[in-house]
């Protein structure tokens, strides 16, 4: 079919009145769970899956993706506001748009996350149609070796992180690795730092590690230095204030080009490459800054970069389950179910034999993110209100959800009480003046670590041989090098360098 | 350390691959010396700052580094961050015994009025606020199953 009447097919079948109606639901519910934390995008659409059951199957899919990239744009909103990430994609966004926040910049903040995520996800959607499927084919070539060499480089960057020293940030990081370990090991089954209780078999949760270093530790903080009566943020009170200014963005426009397209390239592969997108994102654009300082200070680039590329990512990864009946992460498995469910095997051959769902989910797309726009930036002076809120009252109610939320993952007092300890840590490392960012990255990077190193060694019967024979790992082990060669010339001329 | 030893105890090896502990035993002897440094570091700039020729740096305005430290230690502070800990437990705790909706309305009351020292009638309203929209949001709209009232 010519690429203009799979388009025109697709617009016709996303803005008939019903798949409207089930994009806005989709983004609505979306949005609202993205805020929530701890109830993320894959819990709600496996609870909504039933629903689909009496659906059209182009509707179910078109309200389940709204779920899925509305949540990921509500997620932001949390971290932005009061520092609790609502899902693990927009942990990252702590880092500087919280920062923004408490310099009465949360407005500029939010409308950058939701500008960003726009024009990721048009961008991404004219990457689908152009590139995606054919890129599709090529990210499976992208194995467990070619994984494993780009999470060895995301380590070795990850220090890079910390705006403070990069010491630290090491201390932080190597923390956060030590924590992914625990559980079961992937090859022998054995329990590693469970203490024998059952509860830790699975190991730690990253949202509820997450919610308690950032949320509960940012609570404790605050609760220690402040005043009781004092407003825990600044809000900005004119309109004007409120949306990003014309430096924003310019300062924004690479991080978004930049991010989309990271985002874009990674929620294609498969393995959870479209959660290290954002952790890639403000790693590139730290890297790339002139003033790298200003990160972890209220950067707006550290906003823009990170939430365009998991917005992109989230678009990208419908392309292989479309096209190849391949998930690549959890949300997409249950997709594939509910696919399924309609009799409907995605592949080669979706787009022949059911074009109309095929092209009608992308271009749905397209009308899912102008919604998200419409229902969010109206309301991005609401969001900023809830800053006047009294700490007093803010702080109790943040401590409030967090429980809920920690309950609500997987219905377990113990999952709360992880939190709580997860928090006294994170107030701690305040405290020391570490930083929970590197920690959180690593460990993110951590659990793909060794299950990618595992897996590459099965496919080199036993050789490590593998990781350099196959060009992509081999390059992107290159790179490791260099950086780290690099790192190790510039401490030796800072050492060398008389000081003033 | 304990990373590291546990890790050891767990096999570096297994059958000429990676064992168990190779990774927690690396991670834990780089975080030893890592923190190692750290401290050395920290301890060489405080002792810096602490010369006769740098007096001023070792103001209460700065933390031995050299850096502005923050006002992190208001009037029972430490208190306040004992007493959320504390409550917060106490939420968690008291679910299982008396329910959800009383257990977050009591918990959020000591926290807005006995940590905060919110007005009474503002401690009330938020408590109470807070408690039924969370039944109503997670319990009744999002069939989350927080436990009930026990009858």
């Amino acid at each position: 079919m010519p690429l203009l009447d799979a388009l025109t097919l697709g617009f016709a079948t996303a803005l008939t009145p019903a798949n409207l109606l089930f994009c806005l639901i989709g983004v609505f519910v979306g949005t609202a769970v993205g805020v929530l934390p701890g109830l993320g995008p894959t819990a709600t659409i496996s609870l909504l899956l039933p629903i689909t059951f009496q659906m059209d199957a182009t509707a179910s899919i078109i309200m389940l993706a709204g779920i899925y990239y509305g949540a990921m744009y509500g997620g932001s909103i949390t971290s932005v506001l009061i520092n609790i990430p609502g899902e693990a994609a927009s942990i990252v966004t702590c880092i500087d748009g919280h920062r923004m926040a408490k310099q009465g910049r949360a407005g500029a903040a939010l409308g950058m996350s939701a500008f960003g995520s726009l024009i990721a996800g048009l961008a991404a959607v004219v990457g689908i149609v152009l590139i995606g499927p054919p890129l599709a084919r090529v990210a499976l070539q992208f194995g467990s070796p070619e994984r494993f060499a780009l999470v060895v480089l995301g380590l070795l960057l990850v220090v890079f992180i910390a705006t403070g020293s990069r010491l630290r940030g090491l201390v932080s990081a190597l923390v956060g690795l030590i924590l992914s370990s625990v559980g079961l090991d992937i090859v022998s089954g054995q329990q590693r730092f469970t203490f024998d209780t059952a509860y830790l078999l699975d190991g730690v949760n990253i949202v509820i590690l997450a919610m308690g270093l950032f949320g509960i530790g940012e609570v404790l903080a605050d609760a220690e230095r402040r005043a009781t009566k004092a407003e825990l943020l600044a809000a900005p009170t004119r309109t004007r204030e409120l949306l990003p200014t014309r430096d924003d963005w310019r300062r924004s426009a690479g991080p978004i080009g930049r991010g989309t397209v990271l985002g874009f390239v990674l929620g294609l592969l498969p393995g959870g490459g479209g959660l290290i997108s954002p952790f890639a994102s403000y790693l590139l654009e730290k890297r790339l800054s002139r003033t790298p300082e200003r990160f972890g200070q209220g950067a707006i680039e550290g906003v823009a970069g990170p939430e365009s590329a998991n917005n992109a990512a989230v678009q990208a990864s419908f392309v292989p389950l479309l096209n190849l009946g391949i998930p690549t992460g959890a949300v997409m498995g249950v997709v594939l179910g509910a696919l399924m469910i309609h009799g409907i095997a995605p592949g080669p051959q979706l787009y022949v034999e059911r074009p109309e769902l095929f092209w009608g989910v992308i271009a749905s797309m397209v009308v899912g993110n102008l919604m998200l726009i419409v229902l969010n930036v109206p309301l991005i002076g609401l969001f900023v209100r809830l800053l006047r809120v009294p700490a007093g009252i803010l702080s109790p109610l943040i401590v409030f959800t967090c429980i809920v939320g920690a309950y609500s993952i997987n219905n377990n007092p113990l999952d709360v009480v992880a939190m709580l300890v997860a928090g006294v840590a994170g107030w701690l490392m305040r405290k020391a003046r570490f930083e929970p960012a590197p920690l959180i990255v690593a460990f993110v990077l951590g659990t793909m670590f060794e299950s990618s190193l595992h897996q590459s060694l099965a496919m080199g019967y036993g050789s490590a041989w593998i990781l350099v024979e196959r060009p992509v790992s081999a390059t992107l082990l290159g790179i490791a090098a260099l950086v780290v060669a690099a790192s190790i010339a510039a401490s030796l001329v800072a050492a060398r360098r008389p000081t003033a | 350390m304990f990373a590291a030893i546990e890790g050891r105890a767990l096999g570096l090896t297994d059958l000429g691959s990676p064992g168990p502990g190779l990774f927690p035993f690396l991670f834990g002897v780089l975080l030893t010396a890592a923190a190692g440094l750290s401290l050395c570091v920290d301890l060489v700039r405080v002792r810096r700052a602490a010369g006769p020729d740098d007096a001023r740096r070792q103001t209460p305005a700065t933390d031995g580094l050299g850096r502005d430290r923050p006002d992190d230690h208001a009037p029972g502070g430490g208190a306040r961050v004992l007493g959320y800990v504390s409550i917060a437990a106490a939420i968690t705790a008291g679910m299982g015994w008396v329910g959800f909706m009383p257990a977050a309305f009591a918990g959020l009351l000591a926290m807005v009025r006995g940590i905060e020292r919110m007005p009474w009638r503002t401690a009330l309203l938020t408590a109470g606020g807070a408690a039924v929209a969370a039944d109503l949001l997670f319990v009744r709209l999002l069939k989350v199953p927080l436990p009930a009232i026990p009858l």
